[in-house]
């Protein structure tokens, strides 16, 4: 499969704080990568740097990121205009504060397609409309007279019109309810197979990126601690709290150990070892399978990634 | 327009009675030579102070046109005027009266009413000179609501073009700009209007001057908006709907226009209107002061202006104040209709 995108040990920092730390992912055509994570573990930032728009405070500070073979971080701020929303383009949390409230729905849709050049954006963004499924009666609505859902989709439908290669969708669920949560996946899943789509999903829900994803990638303060493929049975502890997570996990995220050498979930860890307080975990691969914890060390099939190599 | 009348009315009675007043206004301003009874410039000195004249319908017990009785001078120091009803002058449509030209070029001796001589129709009555105080208010509008109108027009898009620059811009650009502005809001306002006016040659064409009281008052007034659209675009800028728009790749002017600043008009749009009272008092204060519009040329300031001074106008022809009438008429209908067109603009009251 093709390569869309390659990230190569990511790292943004806010003043002394970590918010990624050296993550490095891929995703190939027509593949869901879910990135799964708490709040506050870095997942907005990572999809936010993909577009290079992290809000002012946060700076990258080191890794690459490759997109169809250019290096998005060095690109200059035409050929960002360029990707932007026609290579890649995104849908938000929270649609209702992501549509202006004083244009039509159609008529934003319109401008993204216009934005990008297209010979009748009329046209397409009526297209566009069809294609995720809303009555165009609401072409001419206010952000405001439609559902959360129908506001879902009309995101869908603007960050779709001009065909990009690559959808960012930052938990485009969160804020629906379950019925319509299952009506929007269906529309992604629909969509991706319909335009091969590489999606870059982002959710804080295991299970629905277990039925979802192609791969799946374990965010936990600011670092990819395991990515997995659904179907290969996942290794770090951490992964599986968060998929039992009827525990309560509030807190993971906040308490601050800086100081601290070796693991960053050590702390909460329940199959902690020593030597997971003295020494960071190597990265340990297997296939496609990669794990950032000690336990993988035991297992044979995993061999581990020298960390200072991974640039080369 | 069908749709601005519609959600209009929804506001209620006086909204859409302070916009329909203001076109009214407009129109009246807009056609003013077309309905006044005399030229704002003609003296009748045989007629000054002369009190807004009574219209008769009725005389010895019978119903007649509409007329007026010749008024003849038994006072000529206490200005006190007596009926003379021995003839009746019955109000005339397009009567005949002094030549003048009508818009600067059409020449013509018709009025759209009138009464024939000796007799005078002076609605609101007459100043010192015997000018006709409705003819002159009715023109000295044309000046009034022009100025305010264009003076609002230009300060806010200034005002908005700098505050929207400076607030999304932000960084050095915001430094210098906001540092401009906070230099001219450093001067009582007043007092920069009039140094301002000092600076330019007291002998102008009207033309001139009626242009440089304009760019005065828009001068003054875009200073304390730009700040205040600055603030707006601050917190606007931070608004997803932006993040949004940059992640599908608008360019940041088209941002800042059509997405931002889009979101201050619901206020902006109220402080026009509400501002639009001051550009015609600064107007009548630079008149009253002698700066302004000049005689004979009829401004709802200077007429005014003429009674300053003069306790005598105030008790014996206080119509000699209708022009403050106007402009408080005015006022309370820009009001009304800036808080009709709040809501009007508002996509969620639609």
């Amino acid at each position: 499969m093709k390569k869309i995108l390659s990230i190569t040990s990511l790292s943004v920092r806010h003043r002394e704080r970590m918010i990624l730390n050296r993550v490095s992912l891929e995703i190939c055509e027509g593949e869901v990568f879910c990135l799964v994570g708490e709040s506050g573990s870095g997942k907005t930032t990572l999809a936010l740097s993909l577009l290079r728009l992290l809000p002012p405070g946060l700076s990258l500070c080191g890794g690459s990121i490759f997109f169809m073979g250019k290096d998005l971080l060095k690109a200059s701020a035409k050929e960002l205009f360029y990707i932007r929303g026609k290579e890649i383009s995104m849908v938000f949390q929270e649609p209702s504060s992501y549509l202006n409230p004083l244009f039509t729905v159609g008529y934003q849709i319109i401008e993204t397609a216009a934005a990008a050049g297209a010979s009748n954006p009329e046209e397409a963004a009526i297209q566009a409309f069809g294609e995720v499924d809303l009555p165009l009666k609401f072409f001419k609505s206010y952000p405001h007279q439609l559902s959360g859902g129908m506001q879902q989709r009309v995101a869908i439908a603007s960050a779709l019109v001009n065909r990009p290669r690559l959808l960012i969708a930052d938990e485009p669920t969160t804020a629906l309810d379950v019925i319509t949560t299952e009506q929007i996946l269906s529309l992604l899943d629909y969509l991706r197979k319909k335009f091969s789509l590489s999606v870059l999903f982002i959710t804080h829900n295991l299970p629905l990126a277990f039925r979802f994803a192609t791969k799946i990638g374990i965010l936990y303060r600011g670092e990819l601690v395991e990515s997995f493929s659904p179907a290969s049975q996942y290794i770090h502890p951490y992964t599986a709290l968060l998929f039992g997570s009827g525990k309560n996990l509030a807190g993971y995220c906040s308490s601050d150990d800086s100081t601290l050498t070796g693991c960053t979930f050590y702390q909460f860890c329940p199959e902690r070892e020593r030597r997971c307080a003295e020494e960071k975990p190597k990265i340990f691969l297997s296939g496609t399978h990669a794990v950032q914890c000690w336990k993988a060390a035991s297992q044979s099939s995993f061999s581990p990634l020298d960390r200072n190599n991974e640039n080369a | 327009m069908k749709i601005f009348l519609t959600r209009l009315n929804a506001c209620g009675f006086f909204a859409a009675a302070g916009f329909w007043s203001l076109v009214a206004l407009y129109l009246i301003a807009l056609c003013a030579d077309l309905l006044i009874p005399y030229p704002y410039d003609l003296q009748m000195r045989d007629r000054a102070f002369h009190p807004p004249i009574r219209i008769h319908i009725m005389e010895k017990g019978q119903v007649r046109i509409p007329f007026v009785y010749q008024s003849t001078l038994i006072d000529p120091v206490g200005k006190k005027y007596q009926e003379d009803t021995s003839q009746r002058y019955p109000i005339r449509l397009f009567a005949q009266g002094v030549e003048r030209k009508m818009f600067g070029f059409w020449k013509t001796d018709r009025y759209l009413f009138g009464v024939s001589e000796p007799a005078g129709i002076h609605l609101l009555g007459t100043d010192m000179y015997g000018r006709d105080i409705f003819s002159r208010i009715v023109c000295g509008g044309r000046i009034s609501l022009s100025i305010s109108l264009i003076g609002v027009i230009l300060s806010f898009s200034f005002g908005m073009l700098t505050g929207g620059i400076s607030g999304y811009f932000g960084g050095v650009i915001d430094q210098i700009m906001m540092r401009a502005t906070e230099i001219l809001m450093v001067f009582p306002s007043f007092y920069l209007m009039l140094s301002l006016r000092a600076i330019f040659p007291l002998s102008l064409s009207s033309v001139q001057i009626y242009l440089l009281i304009v760019v005065i008052l828009s001068f003054i007034g875009w200073a304390g908006l730009a700040r205040i659209i600055r603030g707006m675009v601050l917190s606007i800028r931070e608004e997803e709907y932006v993040l949004a728009a940059r992640s599908v790749g608008v360019s940041h002017w088209r941002i800042l226009f059509f997405h931002i600043l889009p979101n201050t008009f619901s206020y902006a749009i109220t402080a026009v209107t509400l501002a639009v009272p001051g550009y015609i008092v600064g107007e009548a204060a630079l008149s009253l002061l002698g700066i302004g519009i000049q005689e004979p040329y009829p401004s709802w300031g200077n007429i005014l202006a003429s009674t300053v001074g003069n306790l005598r106008i105030l008790s014996d022809a206080p119509w000699m104040l209708l022009p403050g009438l106007a402009i408080f008429f005015v006022l309370v209908n820009f009001n009304l209709l800036g808080d009709a067109l709040r809501s009007v603009f508002d996509p969620k009251n639609w």
